[in-house]
């Protein structure tokens, strides 16, 4: 498959990348516009928004980074859900103060999308403007943004209720968010938030409400206190009688640890299964860069499709498990903010074993973008991708995703400077899958591997090229004629030198290749076809000299007379014509090329 | 944009047709409407909802019944519409409410629907489908019931 390049415009700022962009190509740019082109692309990870990911991620938010992200999301250039699960995790590495200044910015860009008219008609505004709320409102305890900004924006949306100058939707969103900020200062519906007034919410089961009071009221011990009754509420509607028969350890436990993790050691694992209609399926496509020995996946839809980053794999609703004891079949943790006392699997029981993989903090694996060639050869065995998911450090499942490789094109190894031999090659051919070849060159520069899928033999090459020879040097040129004198014609120019003859092509190089089939059926021909040796190219012969100009012309005179006693004229001098120009050299004979080199000889043994 | 084409810009949207919506639950089956765009009602042996879009201002009008023995939960803050063009917004409830004791019945009104009102955009929901997700806590599992209205616009 040919390698198409798309180039997109960041929303914007006039700055174009090549597309797709995988998370370590993002890294190098660290840039906003490259940011929001990342995050435009299907299946880009909010990782690359993570200031503690292991994996590629933008080196700080500047204010430049900062106005790019939000304008990608007030511009409609990064899908809001995308958007904001960016701009969560990018808070988990931020210090307090660039939180504030990012939720100046939030504050801000919610002010002027509230204020537009579109609001009430168009759906995406409206998601956007809810994105930013969900954000703010939702953000960590402890972490806001400035004073003087929050009260002018508060001020600003007060006084637009009571004056009634918000349009429906509008002051839909507004209520809720001045609702959530009289929490913050510790009142409901204008009374004071106690315990008692939760113990109510609680036998209500308003959840709503008490999720707000544990995220958004301002004492630390309140909001345990809510955080309890959410829990409560949560254990009363549990599907788990183990969870309701032990409610009080469990309450504690999620007080504790944010989840109710269920201990491996004590809860054998039955079964595990992949949910089909939530697990991610993709088909990976490996690019080869064969002189690095480097190689990048890709997400493929097949030919002619749009190449694209791979997403990220959270095994969350798609990995299930059944353990003894445990009632119900159970996946991996939710956030802990979710409070959740279902019995779960933690992140860190879950092992992909996989080298292309590696956990984040959040609990997703990633596939490593910039791989080395070592590590895609040995894919080249398996008929596809397989993933393999450890529980407890036991097999349970694997993901199998669709395996190609792009063709490398040509591998040709060329001889060391002007004109000389090609070196001599070995090359091994291994077919461990019938889809597939694994070609290993090895030289005097090194050994260079690539897979070649068996449908790319037709357009693959591999060999020595012997190196172009010297070109010849160009001709002198002709010295110019001289200069006629007086009534004398000029000179006539030199002629050019011939140019010289350009050197041989160097010779390819010897060529020895194995092809070991080993037990799958290979098409020996078609792989012997695709080895080489080749002559280089004679060098081209010098030009000819350029002829010399001619001599130009002397000046002619003007004759002279004089009258004498008889009043005659007497010619004294009868003078002269100008000189011609000499005529110029002729131009030099251009030198031949080169001999092109002699192919080496090729060897195939087929074992 | 120079002054006459802005000028021309904004006669164009001047002239846009505005749309008046109205919308037919069309899965599950519900019973007859009850009066125009007025709520229609779906019921299993768990559960009886109550349903109207109203877009007039720009919200679900929805209303749960609790008929197990048991308390019901509607996990109101994960209420999703899906558009025509499969563009998903997440409703809110306007009042906080709590879960539905059993045979008790809680109504809410939810936000925000936003839909275009004028012009291509309005015409284009016409006979298009929008689906409506309310995730449940009944009997003590999960559930998710699924409401799927037929939209049709009229010019006003």
């Amino acid at each position: 498959m040919r390698q198409s390049i798309l180039l997109v415009l960041a929303a914007g700022c006039g700055a174009h990348f090549p597309m797709p962009m995988t998370a370590a190509d993002f890294a190098r740019y660290d840039s906003g516009p490259a940011l929001v082109a990342y995050l435009g692309q299907p299946d880009a990870s909010p990782a690359v928004c993570d200031l503690r990911a292991r994996g590629p991620h933008v080196s700080a938010f500047t204010p430049e980074v900062r106005a790019a992200l939000v304008g990608g999301l007030e511009h409609g250039a990064i899908e809001p859900g995308l958007w904001g699960r960016c701009i969560a995790v990018a808070q988990k590495g931020m210090t307090p103060a660039q939180t504030a200044d990012l939720l100046d910015d939030v504050l801000r860009a919610y002010r002027e999308l509230l204020a537009e008219g579109s609001l009430q008609s168009d759906p995406a505004v409206a998601t956007r403007v809810s994105t930013l709320q969900r954000l703010y409102l939702d953000r960590r305890a402890g972490s806001d943004a400035h004073a003087p900004v929050i009260a002018g924006i508060v001020d600003e949306l007060r006084s637009a209720m009571k004056g009634n100058h918000l349009s429906p939707v509008a002051r839909s969103f507004a209520s809720e968010l001045l609702e959530t900020i009289d929490v913050e200062h510790g009142t409901w519906q204008g009374k004071p938030v106690d315990t008692a007034l939760m113990d109510e919410l609680a036998a209500a089961g308003n959840e709503l409400t008490l999720t707000r009071f544990a995220e958004r009221l301002p004492q630390p011990a309140l909001r345990d206190e809510a955080k309890r009754r959410l829990i409560r509420v949560h254990i009363v509607l549990s599907a788990f009688d183990e969870v309701r028969a032990a409610a009080q350890a469990v309450e504690d436990a999620v007080m504790r640890d944010g989840h109710n993790r269920v201990a491996l050691a004590d809860h054998a694992l039955g079964k595990a299964w992949l949910d089909g209609n939530v697990a991610p399926f993709r088909n990976v496509l490996v690019r080869q860069h064969v002189w690095p020995q480097l190689a990048t996946l890709l997400g493929y839809g097949g030919p002619g499709t749009t190449l694209s980053v791979l997403p990220e794999l959270k095994l969350r609703g798609s990995l299930w498990a059944e353990l003894d004891g445990v009632s119900h079949p159970i996946t991996l943790c939710t956030s802990k903010r979710a409070l959740d006392p279902t019995p779960c699997l933690a992140s860190a029981d879950i092992a992909l074993g996989s080298p292309l993989t590696y956990l984040d903090k959040g609990g997703a694996f990633h596939f490593r973008d910039d791989l080395a060639e070592r590590d895609v050869l040995a894919l080249a065995a398996q008929d596809d991708l397989s993933l393999p998911i450890a529980i407890g450090g036991k097999p349970a499942v694997s993901l199998h995703w669709g395996l190609y490789y792009e063709s490398p094109g040509s591998v040709a190894l060329g001889g060391d400077g002007v004109g000389a031999r090609g070196p001599d090659l070995e090359v091994r051919v291994e077919h461990p899958n019938a889809a597939r070849y694994v070609y290993t060159v090895s030289g005097p520069s090194g050994t260079y591997s690539t897979v070649v899928q068996a449908a790319d033999l037709g357009s693959f090459h591999v060999g020595s090229t012997g190196a172009q020879g010297a070109a010849g040097d160009d001709g002198t040129a002709g010295s110019d004629g001289t200069s006629g004198g007086e009534c004398e014609d000029g000179g006539p120019g030199g002629d050019g030198g011939p140019g010289g003859d350009g050197g041989p092509g160097g010779d390819g190089g010897d060529v020895h290749a194995v092809i070991a089939c080993g037990g799958i059926a290979c098409d020996s021909e078609a792989v012997a076809a695709t080895i080489f040796s080749a002559g280089g190219a004679g060098g081209p012969g010098g030009s000819g000299g350029a002829g010399g100009n001619g001599g130009s012309g002397g000046s002619g005179r003007s004759p002279t007379t004089h009258t004498d006693d008889q009043g005659n004229t007497v010619t004294d001098d009868p003078g002269c014509s100008p000189g011609s120009s000499g005529p110029s050299g002729s131009r030099g004979m251009d030198g031949s090329s080169g001999s092109p080199g002699n192919p080496g000889r090729v060897t195939v043994e087929v074992r | 944009m120079d002054a006459r084409v802005a000028w021309i810009a904004v006669v164009l949207a001047g002239c846009a047709p505005t749309y008046r919506y109205s919308f037919d639950l069309t899965e599950p089956l519900g019973s007859p409407q009850l009066q125009d765009n007025g709520p229609q009602v779906v019921s299993d042996a768990d559960v009886q909802a109550d349903l109207r879009i109203d877009a007039d201002g720009d919200k679900v009008v929805i209303g749960v019944q609790n008929k197990t023995d048991q308390v019901l939960q509607v996990e109101w803050s994960n209420i999703t519409l899906t558009r025509p063009d499969g563009s998903v917004t997440t409703l809110r409830p306007g009042d906080d409410v709590g879960w539905v004791k059993p045979g008790e019945k809680v109504a809410a009104e939810l936000f925000p629907v936003v839909l275009p009102h004028k012009g291509d955009a309005a015409a284009a929901y016409d006979g298009r489908r929008l689906q409506l997700a309310v995730p449940m806590i009944v009997r003590r599992a999960a559930r998710t019931y699924h409401f799927t209205f037929t939209a049709h616009t009229r010019k006003t």
